[in-house]
């Protein structure tokens, strides 16, 4: 498979959220907003391809019996890096982020990746999905924020889009309001992606 | 045996590599962390009390301060944290004082209230009505601070909080002497009925106290816009409890705190005068 494929199929086909479901803990826990949706999403492919490289680059040497632990290892090592020098380097976007960044740990998408493509791929191949399937991450995750903060605040980024008198819909910007709007995000995903052929 | 041992060491040497890149990163960044941490409180202070120059941190009876020194090593202003119990949990929040009691700014750390209501105390247009108040000022919901609409609990507790962390910041911090706790004694009071208010849970709470013989015979609750369930409970627990002992030093009833204290305070404020 060509590495151009690999990096184009993670954006739409292998989305992380809406065609392989995986990562629902942070779209769900940090799409209040669309600005939060973003930096999660971003941080977490600047993890996902790091990772993805050291993986695939150690894929000969890890054994299959612990390969587990040392991907938990390796992604947890590059996590505290990424919040470390975010706190030193850009400390207004670590203020943003806050604790989500230490949450991409758990993030399923990045040991999915992981185990499913970097453990069997090249290095450059590996990079390129991560960099795919991140960039996927990062726009289902800006698109629901935005879904989201348009319905409970009117705005979208800060910037009021619906005027001010838009009543809002409260209940979006609460986690029962997540589940609704990525359920309805879902089926549209599934309708678009049948009209497409996608399947 | 010898399988469990190839596993281990190469799991271990994963491990001592990303331990070490770790503390590689970590002793790169956490000077700069630390550097910028102390400078931004600096700069936060003197966005506060543009005079100052260097801070000292000062515990007095469990409360924190930061305190600002100018170059002459006068204090021209502190930061304290504070906290008061809100609608839905705990809010936590600073209060920076200048060298003469004076209030210049009030700022939100952490709080759970209802969203869209009761988190509009996190707001600049509510906060800024603290600034300027002093030891003398009511700080009081409904009197000089706005109540907002749908979080009267919410606006009645930073008021009262803000009340409260000022007054131990003065007594604490400035040298301000420590108020008097009000006292009273029923077997000195003339025979009548006597009136007193206080804050209950969301409202203030009135009630008429009747001396008889030097006793507290009759507490009657004039006005409340309590939550009516919990302030029942409260009543008929709290009221039998304060004739009984003829003290307000009573336990309150449980789940109904706010009201019970409203109650004690103010037959404490009835027989006080």
């Amino acid at each position: 498979m060509s590495v151009m494929k690999d990096l184009s199929r993670g954006i739409i086909r292998d989305n992380a959220v809406f065609r392989l479901v995986l990562g629902l803990c942070p779209t769900l826990a940090v799409t209040g907003t669309a600005e939060n949706g973003l930096g999660m999403g971003l941080s977490a492919t600047a993890v996902l391809v790091c990772s993805n490289l050291v993986v695939a680059a150690l894929r000969n040497v890890i054994p299959n019996k612990i390969r587990i632990p040392c991907f938990i290892v390796i992604i947890a090592t590059f996590v505290t890096m990424v919040d470390m020098l975010l706190n030193a380097f850009l400390p207004a976007l670590h203020a943003q982020l806050g604790i989500f960044v230490p949450l991409i740990v758990v993030n399923c998408v990045i040991l999915g990746r992981a185990e499913a493509f970097a453990s069997r791929n090249p290095v450059l191949n590996s990079a390129a999905d991560g960099i795919g399937i991140g960039l996927g991450f990062t726009l289902a995750l800006t698109t629901l924020g935005a879904v989201r903060e348009l319905l409970s605040k009117g705005t979208i980024f800060h910037a009021n889009i619906l005027g001010s008198g838009y009543q809002p819909f409260q209940v979006f910007g609460f986690p029962p309001g997540a589940f609704i709007a990525l359920g309805l995000m879902l089926a549209l995903f599934n309708m678009l992606s049948r009209k497409f052929r996608l399947e | 045996m010898k399988e469990i041992a190839r596993l281990g060491l190469i799991l271990m040497l994963i491990c001592a590599v990303a331990a070490g890149s770790l503390s590689y990163v970590n002793g790169i960044t956490s000077a700069i962390i630390a550097d910028r941490e102390e400078k931004e409180k600096i700069a936060q202070m003197q966005k506060l009390f543009p005079d100052v120059a260097t801070l000292e941190d000062k515990t007095v009876d469990g409360m924190t301060a930061t305190i600002g020194l100018d170059g002459a090593g006068k204090m021209v202003g502190l930061l304290a944290e504070a906290r008061t119990e809100g609608y839905a949990g705990t809010i936590r929040f600073t209060l920076a004082v200048d060298g003469s009691g004076k209030i210049v700014g009030v700022n939100i750390l952490s709080q759970s209230e209802t969203p869209g209501l009761g988190d509009k105390i996190k707001e600049p247009a509510f906060l800024s009505q603290f600034v300027g108040k002093t030891g003398k000022d009511p700080i009081t919901a409904g009197q000089d601070i706005d109540i907002l609409a749908g979080a009267t609990v919410s606006t009645r507790a930073m008021a009262s909080g803000v009340k409260k962390a000022l007054a131990e910041i003065l007594v604490r911090f400035m040298g301000a002497e420590a108020p008097k706790q009000p006292t009273f004694n029923p077997s000195a009071l003339k025979d009548g009925k006597y009136t007193g208010t206080a804050d209950g849970f969301k409202s203030d709470i009135k009630v008429e106290v009747t001396i008889v013989g030097g006793k507290i015979t009759e507490i009657k609750v004039l006005e409340h816009n309590d939550t009516a369930n919990f302030f029942k409970m409260a009543e008929e627990e709290v009221i039998p409890r304060i004739i009984n002992k003829q003290s307000v030093e009573v336990d309150a009833a449980s789940g109904a705190t706010g009201s019970s204290k409203g109650i004690m305070q103010a037959v404490l404020n009835a027989l006080a005068k």
